[in-house]
């Protein structure tokens, strides 16, 4: 069992390869956006759209009460993420101690956002139909995923020795035997479903929301009088 | 039947990247007008972006592999009612968290539907020879254009720095709409140019939104040299859908900037009354309230104006829509859904009309053709009552 897991990860980390690659050169390719207009793309609009990013700013202007379990979600799953590099780096830096401490706690917290999440997803709408069965499906999984993480660093502690060995050898293309315990296996296997699963908006959405950003911009442009009504 | 060609292939990456950026949060659906009177999620925005990555998946991606690259008529039906379904109102975009710019996104994947040969949808599909033989999509005479409606004595010069289009929809549909533009415009007393009724045509809107923009090009280039050739530095338009296009897209069809400006009524005739060209003389003691038409208001920011030139009227009291601005909702009208999925506009054009009535409005206050004939159709047989008007034919009444 543990050395088909070991050989399961190449085609998966292979497939989820080609589909992010897929997505890059569909984009690529395809013809830019014409003609922004100058006035819209101002360092300071453009930095106005990152902060939307970092902060969901549209999110928190459309519902405050998913906003800040959206935002400590996104937080946390990318201190956490930041905090397991340890795994696959050799040599981690000195600085990643402190990531490694931020992310111990970033991934208790992370299952609670999500469990907050379905809450306000489910209770706070009268429809039934507010919430797609794909999204369940993807933070319920990414729930387990937390929790299998928390009970391995607070109550089944795998080998970390081993599990830093097989991380790092599977990177090295000599993949070993992965640790024996259970949960690291259901933990490990439940990663490997989440790249599968991966959303395509994790790539396209913050672009999308600096564009929204240079877009609020531009439709200010229709002044009379003003300045040119130069949409394009 | 089957389907090999790229669904990204006109596609920039803007919308290819806006096509993949859905969370799938459904946060649309609860502004989403057809949503409200069809309450069925499998048409909504997040399905129907859905639907396209799942046709781009099975041409361009992965699964290629396994569907050969073939995706399913049936499919791509349904889709295509799906997406002309909606009245691309784009409330779904403003209320996006990612912010995703539906207005513009719809009917750029109704053209890909129309080029595959399956949109669009019943009499749509009549509107490039309708247009091409009359130049309006109203398939009514040319020379009827300007006759039954246009004032006495309204002073339209060969040659000016401005000019007025009436549009196809206030000509034909909402009469009392452009009249009331042309009476305030002589108000005002600036000079102003008209093309003649066989020279004004569509301005390429019903095209544009049903995804047909074969002949748009030549539409635009036929308006703006004719506008151009007589001198024109700013073109007034009280039309929502004609100011978007043209201020949107007209440039890249034509292939270079206009040589234009291309201003709003209300922008003005707000402008007007600050200066005092306009003086309002007859006050009104009533509570007037004011719908934003989806393509003014989100579409090009056009909020603020109507409201100024409301206020200027002494006595008024101005009421608002819980959904007002860039957040208003749909009267039913919009992206060429009217005709077709006529029950839908209905009864959006009854919510605002009940709307209206409840927060107790003596008069509505529309400035779109489009809203102005549909929420008059939907108020007929309807319990709810509330006059209608159009801000400039209100305004002609008072100056």
């Amino acid at each position: 069992m543990e050395a088909l897991i070991a050989y399961i990860s190449y085609p998966i980390f292979l497939v989820a390869y080609i589909k992010g690659v897929q997505n890059a050169i569909l984009v690529c390719r395809a013809s830019p956006e014409a003609h922004l207009h100058p006035e819209a793309g101002r360092l300071s609009i453009f930095l106005a759209g990152v902060l939307d990013v970092v902060f969901l700013g549209r999110l928190f202007k459309v519902n405050k009460a998913l906003w800040i379990g959206e935002w400590l979600f996104h937080l946390t799953f990318v201190l956490t993420l930041i905090g397991h590099l340890r795994f696959i780096l050799y040599s981690p830096p000195a600085w990643m101690s402190t990531t490694v401490c931020i992310g111990k706690y970033a991934g208790i917290l992370l299952p609670f956002t999500i469990v907050y999440i379905l809450f306000v997803r489910i209770m706070n709408r009268e429809r039934k139909h507010f919430i797609s069965i794909r999204n369940i499906m993807l933070i319920t999984h990414i729930c387990f995923l937390g929790l299998t993480g928390v009970l391995m660093r607070y109550m089944i502690r795998p080998d970390i020795i081993s599990v830093k060995h097989f991380m790092i050898s599977l990177l090295a293309l000599r993949p070993v035997m992965p640790p024996p315990e259970t949960l690291f296996i259901i933990h490990y296997l439940l990663f490997l479903g989440l790249l599968l699963y991966i959303p395509s908006h994790i790539i396209g959405a913050p672009l999308v929301i600096i564009a929204a950003r240079l877009r609020g911009e531009r439709a200010k442009l229709l002044h009379y009088p003003g300045r040119e009504t130069t949409y394009d | 039947m089957t389907e090999r060609r790229p669904f990204t292939k006109d596609l920039s990456r803007k919308e290819i990247l806006e096509i993949k950026a859905c969370t799938e949060c459904r946060e649309c659906l609860s502004v989403c007008p057809v949503q409200e009177v069809t309450d069925n999620p499998a048409i909504s925005p997040p399905e129907r972006l859905k639907m396209y990555r799942e046709f781009i998946n099975r041409t361009e991606g992965l699964k290629a592999l396994v569907t050969g690259g073939e995706v399913d008529r049936k499919l791509l039906e349904d889709f295509t009612r799906a997406v002309f379904e909606c009245t691309t109102c784009g409330a779904c975009g403003e209320i996006c968290p990612v912010g995703i710019d539906t207005q513009r996104l719809w009917p750029l994947l109704r053209r890909e539907m129309v080029k595959r040969g399956i949109g669009p949808i019943g009499n749509q599909r009549d509107l490039p020879e309708v247009i091409r033989r009359t130049g309006n999509p109203y398939d009514q005479p040319p020379s009827e254009r300007y006759s039954p409606w246009i004032p006495e004595g309204i002073p339209v010069k060969n040659k000016a720095e401005i000019a007025y289009y009436a549009g196809c929809t206030g000509a034909y549909q909402a009469q009392p709409m452009v009249k009331g533009d042309l009476l305030v415009l002589r108000a005002i007393g600036e000079p102003f140019t008209m093309l003649g009724p066989e020279d004004e045509v569509c301005c390429g809107f019903p095209l544009f939104i049903t995804g047909q923009f074969q002949m748009l090009e030549s539409l635009v280039k036929r308006l703006i040299d004719a506008y151009r050739s007589r001198g024109v530095g700013i073109l007034l338009c009280s039309c929502p859908c004609c100011v978007n296009l043209m201020v949107r897209d007209w440039p890249r069809f034509y292939g270079s900037p206009l040589p234009f400006r291309i201003v709003h009524i209300t922008q003005y005739v707000a402008d007007a009354i600050r200066k005092g060209k306009l003086k309002i003389v007859d006050g009104l003691d009533e509570n007037i309230i004011y719908h934003d038409p989806c393509y003014l208001s989100r579409g090009v920011g056009v909020i603020e104006e109507p409201r100024e030139v409301l206020r200027a009227i002494p006595g008024a009291k101005i009421l608002e829509f819980d959904r007002h601005g860039r957040n208003s909702r749909c009267c039913g009208a919009g992206g060429a859904a009217r005709k077709i999925f006529h029950e839908n506009a209905i009864a959006m054009g009854r919510l605002t009309i009940d709307e209206a009535c409840e927060k107790g409005a003596d008069k509505l206050v529309l400035s779109c053709p489009a809203c102005y004939e549909k929420v008059n159709e939907a108020m007929k047989d309807h319990t709810g009552k509330v006059p209608i008007v159009d801000i400039m034919e209100l305004l002609s009444r008072l100056i």
